[in-house]
């Protein structure tokens, strides 16, 4: 992604999962936009992504009540507001714009081990340790 | 061993007397009946042949590994829904909850008589349901196992005098990992990689992985084998791969294989062929509780309320890990971390409706394109199905329900969640998801009407046949696993048969 893209993603990634608050943990943390990207690539989604982080970019230069700035450069209050927003928007393909957004980008942030131990997640196989069961059944 | 055309680039073409399109439940039950059945059987699949070794429960990489487009396919219309369908040896069976009902007898009585699909209900299609059943290891999750979530569930529902009870599954040996929907790691689901598979490469028939069907090759109007590309590990191509064969089965799935038909030059101008999609709207409820629940443990899809079947809507147990739970949680920044704080205080359950909407599946460049309008009827039954479930979680205790409702997106009141139900909605006011595509290649005895005939057959061309839930005349009302298994045996059988003639 372009240096300009790659702000967008960064400024979008920081909003929905800013560092502190409930747990100290939020997107700068990790290396996610690497992730990001290579998730959207691999869905074959890269194209639609980046218009949707354009969009997302230009939107706040038509509300005066922003100051007319692009989205990356507004505080990270009022890019929350921004997207929370579009979430409740009843214009449908923008509120479904940020839905997918969500699961593209909270999917890499939640699926970190460090944030399974943060939410007292524990491994599935972990918990039910494959070693300690019988074989499995033959096929019938 | 899977004879791999990619690890192996001298074996170019292979010939058999029938060729398998797809490993699913359709696909791997015609290759393993068939091959039972004396006939010499390929069956290729697009995706990779998996196993238990390789399925780590761990959600991103699983979804990465199994899901076709990552878990992205899904239709456009009034709304983009998400359809997640499987894409490796077993198909959607490997990511599956194992819920297996049959269809109903209304709906089996319906087929017969308005599609002239003959010998369905009573002991009709039950012979078939019971070998499949017998085969797969059906029976209702023992209580034991039932998820936490699921159980909050129960006990709501019994307070509000609710009918439910345990959901039957293929699951053996199940000890309650959790991970159904990311390939069982103990290979207790009877996935059809681990059931129907095998027993078709016991018998004889060979497995081709990572081929993707490119086309069906006709000479005139009769068949003479297909086409793929193979890939290779990475999923580039590496070469093509030609099967002939006097008979193919088309089971790709109710999305691709209308499409397959579509790029062989099989869907003939106002046939049914891409034509009545449907699907199974559906969502998830969300709920917060005071105590812990960790709804991680146990059966993630152990429990349903059945009492508003005769209205099409079905209530079932659904559970995520973290990394797929969180979208669903409103609010963005802090206010969405705040939420998902509470983690092991969280329990889901799913709502989902039998369609009464209508959509078709296009070939855009060789790909589907899925178009379906959900009509009001069916978000206004949906959104009854969501408020209902906001009641049983209030009911059982929880302190705030997410019901995924646009204009409601936090719940605080068994009130608010009774008033739920009388606001007007559209199909994009809800965060929807579906399942069990069907209906695109549609059975039935008029060539006019229908894409295929009763015995499984595509009108005109000779030595097609379609075995999936693209033959499936209506909805199903349920999960369709063992109806798509049941029937996909009965067409084996009429395949082998007419070989026979």
């Amino acid at each position: 992604m372009s240096g300009g893209g790659r702000r967008v993603l960064d400024a979008v990634l920081e909003t929905l999962v800013p560092e502190g608050g409930a747990f100290p943990e939020g997107a700068p943390t990790f290396p996610l936009a690497e992730r990001v990207e290579e998730f959207v690539r691999g869905a074959g989604a890269g194209t639609a992504f980046r218009l949707l982080l354009y969009g997302i970019e230009l939107y706040p230069l038509l509300l005066p009540r922003l100051g007319r700035r692009r989205f990356s450069r507004l505080p990270l209050e009022k890019r929350e507001r921004v997207l929370a927003a579009w979430e409740a928007s009843r214009f449908w393909p923008r509120r479904q714009a940020l839905h997918a957004l969500k699961m593209i980008v909270l999917s890499q942030f939640y699926g970190q081990p460090e944030i399974h131990a943060r939410l007292g997640y524990p491994h599935p196989l972990a918990r039910v340790p494959i070693d300690d069961l019988p074989a499995p059944r033959e096929t019938p | 061993m899977t004879a791999s055309a990619a690890r192996d680039p001298e074996i170019l073409r292979d010939s058999a007397e029938v060729v398998v399109v797809g490993t699913g439940a359709g696909g791997a039950v015609v290759a393993a009946e068939l091959a039972e059945a004396g006939l010499d059987v390929v069956l290729l699949e697009e995706g990779e042949d998996v196993g238990r070794r390789d399925f780590t429960a761990d959600a991103l990489a699983q979804v990465r590994r199994l899901y076709r487009q990552r878990g992205l396919t899904g239709t456009i219309g009034n709304t983009y829904i998400p359809i997640p369908l499987g894409c490796a040896v077993g198909g959607t069976t490997v990511i599956n909850s194992g819920t297996c009902w049959r269809a109903p007898q209304e709906v089996l009585s319906r087929w017969e008589r308005e599609f002239g699909i003959p010998d369905l209900v009573d002991r009709g299609l039950a012979v078939e349901y019971e070998r499949v059943e017998s085969a797969i290891g059906v029976a209702p999750v023992p209580e034991s196992l039932r998820g936490p979530g699921d159980e909050r569930i129960r006990r709501g529902a019994e307070a509000l005098g609710l009918r439910g009870e345990a959901i039957p599954r293929n699951a053996v040996g199940c000890r309650g990992t959790g991970v159904c929907i990311f390939g069982c790691p103990r290979d207790a689901k009877q996935s059809t990689n681990v059931s129907y598979v095998p027993r078709a490469r016991a018998a004889g028939a060979r497995l081709y992985a990572r081929c993707r069907v490119d086309r069906i090759a006709m000479d005139g109007r009769r068949v003479r084998g297909v086409l793929a590309t193979r890939r290779d590990a990475r999923g580039r191509a590496a070469g093509t791969f030609e099967v002939r064969a006097p008979r193919v089965v088309v089971a790709a799935g109710a999305l691709l294989t209308p499409v397959l038909l579509a790029r062989s030059g099989l869907a003939r101008r106002r046939s049914a062929v891409g034509r009545h999609l449907r699907i199974h709207p559906a969502t998830r409820v969300l709920a917060r509780f005071d105590e812990p629940v960790r709804a991680w443990a146990g059966v993630p899809q152990s429990y349903h309320i059945h009492e508003f079947e005769s209205e099409g809507i079905f209530l079932q147990g659904m559970w995520l890990p973290p990394e797929l739970q969180a979208p669903a949680v409103p609010g963005v920044g802090r206010v969405h971390k705040e939420r998902m704080a509470a983690y092991d205080r969280l329990a889901s359950f799913g709502a989902l409706i039998s369609d009464t909407s209508s959509g078709r599946v296009l070939s855009l460049g060789g790909r589907p394109l899925a178009w379906y309008r959900m009509n009001r009827d069916d978000a206004r039954r949906l959104l009854r199905g969501i408020a209902i479930v906001a009641r049983v979680f209030f009911a059982a205790g929880a302190r705030e329900v997410h019901p995924g409702v646009r204009q409601r997106p936090v719940l605080r009141s068994m009130a608010e969640a009774e008033a739920l139900e009388h606001l007007a909605v559209r199909a994009s006011d809800l965060d929807l998801m579906a399942f069990h595509p069907m209906g695109t290649a549609r059975m039935g005895s008029d060539p006019a009407r229908s894409a295929v005939d009763p015995t499984g057959r595509l009108y005109g061309a000779s030595g097609v046949w379609v075995a999936d839930a693209s033959v499936f005349p209506t909805s199903t009302r349920v999960n369709p696993q063992v109806t798509i298994m049941a029937m996909a045996t009965r067409i084996a059988q009429r395949l082998a048969e007419a070989r026979e003639r």
